[in-house]
């Protein structure tokens, strides 16, 4: 059922391939072969090999963890981004931190001292020692 | 014998004492700098040339300095890779796949002590190689023409094979996605955008440094944060301790992942990632009778020794024509020009001192390096003794700081995620990681050097056969490939060995 | 020249009414390229000699924010610090080929206020030494015949000024520059492999990134796309203009600030780059980057990067390149 469904995403993405391949606009021919035919061999493998799974799908069983914890991983992960601008860096990767040790069951004190070590730690390594400016947020840090 | 009197007065200056300091520090930091995952060589190097300026130090003790940060840099990301499965930089991947399966049987520290000792003897030889072949090795690369990269690329490809797990079509379900992948970006033959959906930040490609860390170190977290399987928390690595035994083992893996990488490492375009991938595919195909993946020493030792063997190859056409041969040796060219010395052929005869002594501080700097390294190893493996909620987030904040300092682009750090999420799905699906990986690296220099060979024969195919070095490269393809269906047409009379 | 100079030294003395109006807090230069790109170098150099010789007090810091030949930080000059007036940004004849291909998004060259160039790389054309090439006009000759037949490589990709600089040359020839065989390698040094290997017949290069084998005679150089000869290892090379045609490249660097800067900060930095460019400090530190004199500040450079980009979108509008 799995590998039906993974089969089906990768026909999906190698006719896309296909497709964008072949949209593609190339104003004149600077060398004979063009950029059109590998990203047209590439889709055609992987739509063919999402064929074979299609036909003859393997017994996948799909195994999930705690799963909200590596939610939370990557919604912090997402959101960190967004954060490191407006709040700055050391504040921003204090809270990926903080997200990050609550995952991996920390109690929260101990989390919270640890992310705001690491962060100071990372800014004055690449900030301050390999002269790499990083964001500062609206206090200056 | 020249070459002999000429190593002889580049010792001389090698060894003086401020010489002597600046390629320990050279070594120490870029092993430093190495462990930051996302922050490369070519980064170390660029980021510490001004300051070998402001402290207005001899252009011989700047490129002393730069070049021990380029070959330690080596050093330190095997770290992460053996005892966390987390690669830094690409050219870490492989050792990961043996690396680390002997960190989870306790043998940490084994491991770091046995890809230190092959990163030596790959510099080493490698430098002995440079010493007295330089030139004639630069002009052999440089002679090395489309054709024979298409053929390289093809062998490579073919030794690809040798990482199918499971289910073949999965393995090809991979290495489609990792082409795919490498198509994005401006088409140099053509400069038409491909598969850039009108993104700006996504006109040079996707960033190899960020695939790898979203690949292994992002994906290796979240499905770590699951629980479903533990890090190595448990054992602190202390297991039974490298024996003489195991290196002697090891040796003849040892010089063939040298040969492999030097060459790879001189040729201009394929450089340490390439080269430690084909070491390991290559020597799987040779030596491997079910151990490797499992913690097999030489599964270790060969990609470890054919990087660093790669990263002093390179140095060879920039030492010899002036030619840089990958990104950090053009910024270590750059260095040369600030002092006012012009990189090119004639650098040994105008100046030797430069030229000599850069090359004898690579014997003392990777002497330096295995003494260094060996005691350490011990301390090293005490990582594993930090607990998991300081260690994990720390090392995902780290990936992701890494990132963001040489880039200032979020868009960057979400495309990292994002190649981290595709890679925990794939994980889920039994989708393999490497080969994936691998045809990323490969995947340019395939359609790059396919599409110049075709330019330069006006289309006629006949050109990729054209050239005794191509021919030789694709019988050693169809050997690659051919091979296994002997085994397999064996095994069906023998008892079959243990293949899966 | 004389005519900019005239106008440099109107801006020094413009910029010495307004230079006590401002003064930079935290300033920093953007290079938009990764640590070791070419812009890379050029922020941390020039910062490190504004710096040293005391033209700018607070020390100046390079952030790197690589993409596009500086697409992306155009982008977001634009979106986040329109009005900063702290920030420089690095620029060169690259970005203003892409730029003048729709290839920097929605902004065009009058979206920035460009400062001051300081210095320049001449676009030069290398065969190897023994090649059947002796002079252009024998390039020419043989792309007249079969454009086909003469192999071009260099480092960066179709529509790129490498490409750029033989298309100059195919069109001055009175040949359709689309038909040139271009082979786009990874960077200029690969492409200097191919050449001394035999692979291709031309390499568009850089004087600076062709020196070292120029000296050693692995190479000869068919012309430089220069005004007049360059100077010390060049003498020797012919200008294209010289054989008969007039193509010029100066591969200019320098830099430009947000579209809102202040008046005042626009005067400090132009100012800035004035005295910088008459430093004889700077003069060495120029050349150990391998740079050529090129001397232009101000409105006289504000005016060069919109001719510039306006040409290069004429010439990739002939060809079909332009969106």
């Amino acid at each position: 059922m799995i590998d039906r469904l993974v089969g089906l995403i990768c026909i999906l993405l190698g006719s896309g391939a296909i497709w964008h391949a072949q949209t593609l606009h190339v104003p004149f021919a600077a060398d004979p072969v063009g950029p059109r035919l590998f990203p047209t061999i590439i889709g055609a493998i992987l739509a063919l090999g999402g064929c074979a799974l299609v036909a003859r799908p393997g017994r996948v069983e799909l195994e999930f963890g705690t799963w909200p914890r590596a939610l939370a991983v990557l919604v912090a992960s997402l959101i960190y981004p967004l954060l490191l601008l407006p709040l700055g860096f050391i504040l921003a990767t204090a809270l990926l931190c903080f997200a990050g040790s609550l995952a991996f069951h920390a109690r929260p004190l101990p989390a919270a001292v640890s992310a705001v070590a690491t962060a100071v730690v990372f800014f004055v390594l690449l900030d301050t020692v390999l002269d790499l400016p990083l964001p500062r947020g609206p206090l200056g840090i | 014998m020249d070459a002999f009197s000429a190593l002889l007065t580049g010792f001389q200056v090698a060894l003086t004492p401020l010489n002597l300091a600046v390629a320990f520090a050279g070594v120490a930091l870029g092993t430093a700098i190495g462990a930051l995952p996302g922050i490369g060589p070519i980064n170390a190097v660029a980021l510490l040339l001004p300051l070998c300026f402001a402290l207005k130090l001899p252009p011989e003790t700047a490129l002393i300095l730069l070049a021990g940060l380029y070959y330690g840099s080596g050093y330190g990301g095997r770290i992460s890779s053996i005892l966390l499965n987390i690669p830094g930089d690409p050219g870490l991947v492989m050792t990961t796949l043996d690396g680390y399966p002997l960190a989870k049987s306790g043998r940490g520290a084994a491991a770091l002590a046995i890809s230190g000792i092959g990163s030596f003897v790959g510099g080493t030889s490698a430098v002995i190689l440079m010493t007295f072949l330089a030139v004639p090795l630069a002009r052999l690369a440089m002679s090395f023409g489309p054709a024979d990269y298409v053929a390289l690329m093809v062998l490579s490809f073919a030794l690809l094979g040798t990482m199918s797990e499971g289910k073949a079509v999965k393995t090809w379900i991979a290495v489609a996605l990792g082409l795919l992948l490498a198509m994005v970006g401006i088409d140099g033959g053509s400069g038409v955008e491909r598969f850039t959906f009108g993104s700006l930040e996504l006109l040079g490609g996707i960033d190899f440094t960020s695939l790898t860390i979203g690949l292994f170190a992002v994906a290796e977290i979240l499905v770590l944060a699951e629980g479903m399987i533990s890090g190595v928390v448990s054992r602190t690595g202390d297991g039974a301790r490298l024996t003489l035994k195991e290196i002697v083992f090891c040796l003849p893996a040892m010089l063939r992942a040298t040969g492999l990488g030097f060459f790879l490492g001189v040729l201009p375009g394929t450089g340490a990632s390439v080269a430690s991938a084909m070491a390991y595919t290559a020597e799987k195909r040779i030596s491997d009778k079910g151990t490797f993946g499992k913690g097999d020493m030489r599964g270790l030792a060969a990609p470890e020794t054919a990087d660093n063997a790669a990263q002093t190859g390179s140095m060879v056409p920039m030492l010899a024509l002036g030619i840089p041969g990958s990104g950090t040796t053009a910024v270590m060219l750059g260095a040369f020009m600030m002092y006012s010395i012009t990189p090119g052929p004639l650098l040994f005869t105008q100046r030797p001192e430069v030229a000599w002594g850069l090359i004898a501080s690579m014997y003392i700097g990777n002497l330096m390096l295995l003494v260094l390294n060996l005691p350490l190893v011990g301390l090293f493996a005490r990582l594993l003794l930090v607990p998991a909620w300081i260690l994990y987030p720390g090392i995902l904040a780290l990936s992701y700081a890494g990132v963001y300092a040489v880039s200032n682009s979020p868009f960057e750090l979400l495309i990292t995620t994002a190649i981290g999420i595709l890679a925990y799905l794939m994980r889920k699906v039994g989708i393999p990681l490497i080969p994936l990986m691998l045809a990323f690296v490969l995947a340019r220099l395939l359609e790059d050097n396919f599409r110049r060979a075709l330019s330069l024969s006006d289309g006629g195919y006949e050109i990729l056969f054209s050239t005794p070095t191509s021919i030789i490269l694709w019988i050693l393809a169809l050997l690659a490939i051919g091979w296994p269906l002997v085994r397999q047409m064996q095994g069906a009379r023998a008892p079959a060995p243990g293949e899966a | 020249m004389r005519t900019s100079i005239a106008i440099c030294c109107a801006v020094m003395l413009s910029a010495a009414a307004h230079a006590q109006d401002f003064k930079p807090q935290n300033p920093e230069c953007i290079a938009p390229a990764a640590p070791g790109g070419g812009f890379d170098l050029t922020c941390r150099l020039t910062s490190r000699v504004l710096n040293e010789t005391g033209l700018v007090g607070p020390s100046i810091r390079t952030t790197n924010m690589p993409g596009g030949i500086g697409a992306v930080a155009y982008n977001a000059i634009q979106a986040q610090r329109s009005a900063d007036a702290n920030v420089i940004v690095a620029v060169s004849t690259g970005s203003w080929v892409n730029l003048a291909q729709g290839k920097f998004g929605r902004f065009s060259e009058s979206d920035v206020r460009w400062l001051g160039a300081i210095g320049a790389d001449y676009g030069v054309l290398a065969v190897r030494k023994d090649s059947r090439f002796r002079s252009l006009a024998d390039v020419v000759e043989a792309l007249k015949k079969d454009p086909a037949s003469v192999k071009v490589g260099a480092g960066g990709t179709v529509g790129s000024q490498d490409w750029m600089k033989p298309a100059l040359v195919l069109k001055a020839a009175g040949v359709d520059p689309r038909k040139m065989r271009y082979l786009s390698y990874e960077g200029g040094g690969e492409a200097m492999g191919a050449l001394i290997g035999g692979h291709i017949d031309l390499f568009p290069g850089d004087a600076s990134e062709v020196r070292g084998q120029l000296e050693a005679g692995e190479i000869r150089l068919l012309a430089t796309f220069s005004d007049k000869r360059l100077p010390g290892a060049f003498a020797q090379a012919p200008t294209a203009k010289e054989q008969g045609y007039d193509v010029q490249w100066p591969i200019v660097r320098g830099f430009y600030a947000p579209p809102k800067a202040p008046e005042a900060s626009y005067a400090y930095w132009t100012g800035v780059l004035s005295k910088l460019n008459a430093d004889p400090r700077w003069h060495k530190a120029r050349t150990e980057q391998g740079l050529f004199e090129f001397d232009m500040v101000g409105p006289a450079f504000d005016a060069f990067a919109k001719k510039r980009t306006a040409d290069f979108r004429s010439l990739a509008a002939e060809v079909g390149l332009a969106k």
